[in-house]
């Protein structure tokens, strides 16, 4: 159980210090780092800055702009496709597959080491070896698929529009889901066997004791996951980026990734714009996540 | 074995034999999907050029070390291993001491602020570098730390703080405080508790965040795109990402740059899975 934290006695200033000075050079270092720039983002989002200009205050004319951009058109429903997709499927194979490994077989506890394995790699290999897997002629997808049987004959697969935005699903998928799997199979293990030997007492059959018992005890941990799971997914660069830099023409284009170009034109009040735009529902996602994992002991 | 039950008609002996083989099936699929593309990076990486380009196959037909050569010898790939080394240990050390004193803090003492501060910490790890990285290039131009390696580290702390601070606050919490009290019984100050007491007792706790932290920065492609200019400068992700710029991209350099970026950590995560588990399931870590 963790301890309670004592509340700093009356009269002892010398311990008040002390705790304040432990944590002043995280506080101080955070506000410049992360709470300065975000502010500076927002004020710059509101001007015509170019690099090595801060340029004038235009109010909303960024925001204007990009209203009627279809770049910024598309990447929006690209990002909030490749969001729901991802993270729909994620919580699929990752409750699946943490349901299988939560029974007991031999060699559980190796499985679950190799389904963590894309996890653990970074997001730039990942995605450096999934373009490599979809390329067209040798892709590793195409030479699998022939060896099932399946001849689709040449299928590129990131250069096409029709499929260039499943491509960077599957892949996303497949190094995301393992935070899915681990954090329910940790959730699952923490529910009392007692539990399901008391719904079985009362005849429930598997679905049903899936619905009393087993989604009440990880629903939690689902909202959890894929709030997080969606800020970083919505935020993530390296998978399009890598893949197709949006491309072909837009089709796979999402914010981060505009920011980016944004920024390289040099534009920079009309970049920040581009992730400020995003800003309130980011907000919304960041708020319900704080309020669900800040832990206050008071 | 919950999901076996006798509702059907079939007995529960079989049932129960039906649904061992369909698990194992289902395994062994997802493990076949989680291997096969890192099987292919492997092995890309130890083919010939005309094996990956002109006659591809899912065996290698001949295995050589040619690739890691050209990216070791021509691309000077050791430079970025080696600056993508110094940033990180260097962010993880700096993050993992200002988080412990910060983590402590925060758990053992009540004061003003400390909800406030708590509050910042999580906003600040959940806040992306996306809406970041145009600010703070803009920042480190104006301090003139653009194209160093030291402002890509003090940058990487806008995601190794918080993300040390919020994992340590965890373990943190399951020292038992009688512990430290004893400790200060027996002639220890507040800092000697923390130190020698806290942190020795938080061992497998500290060796997570360091690892976490140490992957992120390792990791990280976005800031150090839009920062470093300078080649010599270049991290390992940066690197790999200047060799894909090309009309016809070097597969087998690329892939032996994948390699080497990633076999290391992933068997340390391997090696480290418990620890790394009960880190990421409590506190939620960035992938």
């Amino acid at each position: 159980m963790p301890a309670r934290p004592k509340s700093i006695p009356r009269g002892s200033p010398r311990l008040a210090t002390f705790a304040y000075l432990l944590v002043l050079p995280a506080v101080v270092l955070l506000l410049g780092l992360v709470g300065y720039p975000f502010f500076y983002a927002i004020y710059i989002s509101f001007t015509d800055a170019v690099v090595g200009n801060p340029g004038h205050w235009i109010g909303f004319g960024n925001f204007a702009y990009l209203a009627q951009n279809p770049s910024f058109l598309n990447s929006i429903v690209n990002t909030v496709t490749l969001v729901i997709a991802t993270d729909g499927l994620k919580l699929l194979i990752g409750l699946g597959l943490a349901l299988l490994v939560n029974r007991k077989f031999v060699g559980r506890g190796l499985v679950r080491s190799f389904l963590m394995l894309p996890w653990a790699m970074p997001a730039f290999v990942v995605f450096l070896t999934w373009r490599l897997l979809y390329l067209p002629i040798g892709g590793g997808l195409s030479l699998a698929l022939q060896g099932l049987g399946l001849n689709f004959g040449i299928i590129d697969w990131l250069g096409q529009r029709q499929t260039a935005m499943p491509s960077v699903i599957v892949a996303t998928v497949w190094r995301g889901f393992p935070f899915w799997f681990i954090s329910l199979l940790a959730a699952l293990q923490a529910i009392p066997n007692e539990l399901y030997e008391a719904a079985r007492v009362d005849g429930a059959n598997a679905w049903q004791r899936f619905w009393a018992v087993t989604f009440p005890s990880i629903r939690t941990v689902i909202i959890v996951t894929a709030l997080l799971s969606s800020i970083w997914t919505a935020n993530s660069f390296e998978n399009v980026w890598l893949l197709t830099q949006g491309g072909p023409s837009d089709a796979t284009m999402v914010f981060p990734v505009l920011a980016f170009f944004g920024m390289q034109t040099q534009r920079i009040g009309e970049a920040a714009a581009v992730s400020v735009a995003t800003l309130p529902v980011l907000a919304i996602l960041v708020i319900l996540a704080t309020s669900l994992m800040h832990r206050d002991e008071d | 074995m919950h999901t076996a039950t006798k509702t059907s008609g079939l007995s529960s002996g079989s049932r129960l034999w039906i649904g061992r083989i369909g698990t194992f099936v289902v395994v062994m699929i997802a493990l076949l999907l989680v291997l096969f593309p890192i099987y292919w990076m492997v092995v890309t990486s130890l083919k010939l050029p005309r094996d990956i380009y002109r006659t591809p196959s899912l065996w290698p037909h001949a295995f050589t070390g040619a690739n890691y050569q050209v990216l070791l010898q021509q691309k000077g790939f050791l430079l970025n291993i080696g600056n993508s080394l110094i940033v990180s240990l260097t962010v993880t050390v700096i993050a993992v001491i200002i988080a412990s004193f910060a983590a402590y803090s925060m758990v053992r003492f009540r004061y003003r602020f400390r909800g406030l501060f708590g509050r910042v910490i999580l906003f600040a790890y959940l806040t992306p570098t996306s809406l970041l990285f145009i600010p703070l290039s803009v920042v480190m131009a104006q301090l003139h730390l653009a194209n160093s390696l030291f402002g890509l580290m003090l940058v990487y702390l806008t995601f190794a703080l918080p993300l040390s601070t919020w994992l340590l606050q965890g373990y943190f919490r399951s020292v038992p405080r009688e512990l430290e009290e004893q400790g200060m019984i027996d002639g220890l100050s507040r800092m000697g508790a923390l130190l020698r007491i806290v942190l020795p007792l938080s061992a497998p706790g500290l060796a997570a965040v360091a690892i976490f932290t140490f992957t992120g920065a390792w990791n990280e492609l976005l800031l150090a795109l839009v920062l470093i200019t300078d080649p010599a400068q270049r991290t390992a992700p940066l690197a790999l990402n200047y060799l894909i710029t090309s009309d016809v991209l070097p597969w087998g350099p690329l892939m032996a740059g994948a390699v080497l970026s990633s076999v290391p950590l992933m068997i340390l995560y391997f090696v480290a899975q418990r620890f790394m588990v009960q880190g990421m399931t409590a506190g939620s870590v960035k992938g």
